[in-house]
């Protein structure tokens, strides 16, 4: 490249602009296709989401009163209000705390959630077994199958996954393209959150404090449903360019 | 190279106790040195604190208002962040018609998600969060970083700073291009963390809540990435 040597009494060049600073060609035509692409706005959104709150809540109270709802089977009522009580609360927490994005607009932050995620089924599962320690024979393997064996949970399990189901893909249509950092770790914790949920439902209905059943038939849909979201998060949540 | 050498050592060290906003006036007349300048905007976003506090509560008020319902709002809000956006997506892909391409599909985004946004929530780090994921997303997809001169006007060989004399900039691009390849051998995280900070002029809080981290998380990740910048830097004037 030549050197050009300025002349001082040369007029000053204007400053070249910076490229960040150059006209793009685009800026028009695209605020244009923005003002024909009518984006909801928070108060459709909102509507939105208590639509779908009480539709699925209709859905689930629909699933569980076809199942049997609640069937205390020979649990000390106390033992049932007390179970629920505590599951329905750990459930609300858990979807309060998973299911929202918290005090940021990208998501709660991977440590929260991962730590949130195991800390419900734990939790569940603990004040399930503690409760059920209280009362004598409450912990039991429950009523045999029609082969003589223990039942393993495996109609807990269906119904845990039926009830969890629903609020899992309402929740997903809820975040839908939200989390630009962690989508399958909030899908999965929004499995975790719907597993809770479903928890509260199977717990009324189940009399089985047994160990084992509780890690088949209460704790594994959890597991299962968390994997769903997962999947579901890398689909829906996450905020991807368009191909 | 001189001036790179022994003035970039001290000012990553400096800028990692704190980000900085500095006006560049400021800095100039404070360093004296004609040649620092250039370098120094590398590191440091060219607004004064008071600016950039009104600068995103503007953006965060126009960015209310749309969320509300009010389309004209975006317009002023596109005003605000587009530069910011596309000078970072420049920075990140090194193609100005990319670079383009996905700051339109950023501000698409956060417009179609209006009806999410909250208002005590911050605009930048959302819209730098989302930027970064779709820049890995677009690299994931095939399009592999390309050093070529883009379209349009846009030389990729040219400095973000592009005012002063030619010894300037030669020195802020030499810099630049230095930088960028120390950068290409951290992690994914390392690099954003140090791109938001340093770069961008996000605070901590601000950077952390970008990446999806805690802060202390992000502090351990920029440490790193500085580290990195000052070794390849320090072992380049042995």
């Amino acid at each position: 490249m030549l050197y050009h040597p300025t002349d001082p009494s040369d007029p000053p060049r204007p400053p070249k602009p910076s490229p960040a600073e150059r006209p793009r060609t685009g800026d028009a035509d695209f605020l244009a296709k923005l003002d024909a692409d009518p984006a909801p706005t928070r108060q459709r959104i909102r509507v939105q989401n208590l639509i779908l709150f009480v539709v699925v809540a209709c859905i689930l109270a629909e699933i569980f009163r076809w199942w049997g709802g609640v069937r205390p089977q020979g649990r000390p009522l106390s033992l049932v209000v007390e179970t629920a009580i505590g599951a329905a609360c750990i459930a609300a927490v858990a979807t309060w705390t998973l299911a929202g994005r918290g005090r940021s607009m990208t998501g709660r932050t991977t440590t929260f959630l991962g730590i949130a995620g195991f800390a419900t089924p734990l939790a569940l599962f603990v004040w399930k077994i503690f409760w059920s320690a209280q009362f004598q024979g409450m912990m039991g393997v429950g009523p045999m199958g029609p082969d003589g064996l223990p039942r393993f949970g495996w109609k807990c399990l269906r119904l845990s996954l039926a009830l969890g189901l629903f609020p899992l893909l309402a929740m997903a249509l809820v975040r839908r393209n939200s989390d630009p950092n962690n989508p399958r770790l909030t899908g999965a914790t929004l499995g975790v959150a719907a597993g809770a949920c479903a928890w509260v439902f199977t717990d009324l209905w189940c009399p089985v404090g047994n160990v084992s059943h509780l890690l088949v038939g209460h704790v594994l849909p959890i597991t299962l449903l968390a994997a769903l979201g997962a999947a579901l998060g890398h689909l829906l949540i996450g905020v991807r360019a368009p191909r | 190279m001189t001036a790179a050498k022994t003035y970039l050592p001290g000012l990553v060290g400096k800028g990692a106790s704190a980000p900085e906003f500095v006006s560049r006036d400021a800095v100039v007349g404070a360093r004296g040195g004609h040649v620092r300048r250039d370098v120094r905007q590398l590191w440091v976003i060219n607004v004064s604190a008071p600016q950039e506090a009104a600068l995103r509560l503007e953006a965060n008020g126009a960015m209310e208002r749309h969320a509300s319902g009010d389309d004209v709002a975006f317009r002023k809000l596109y005003a605000i962040v587009a530069d910011r956006l596309f000078h970072y997506l420049q920075r990140r892909t090194r193609d100005a018609a990319r670079a383009e391409d996905l700051m339109q599909q950023t501000l698409l985004h956060m417009h179609r998600a209006r009806g999410s946004y909250d208002a005590t929530r911050g605009v930048f780090p959302w819209m730098y969060a989302i930027a970064h994921n779709l820049v890995v997303d677009s690299v994931r997809r095939g399009g592999r970083e390309v050093l070529h001169e883009a379209d349009g006007g846009h030389a990729v060989n040219e400095p973000l700073c592009a005012e002063g004399a030619a010894d300037e900039q030669l020195i802020g691009l030499q810099l630049e291009q230095q930088i960028a390849v120390v950068l290409e051998g951290l992690t994914e995280r390392q690099r954003a963390a140090f791109e938001y900070v340093r770069h961008e002029g996000l605070s901590y809080a601000e950077a952390a809540e970008a990446l999806g981290a805690t802060v202390s998380a992000l502090t351990a990740l920029l440490h790193r990435a500085d580290t990195a910048v000052m070794a390849a830097f320090k072992g380049g004037e042995d």
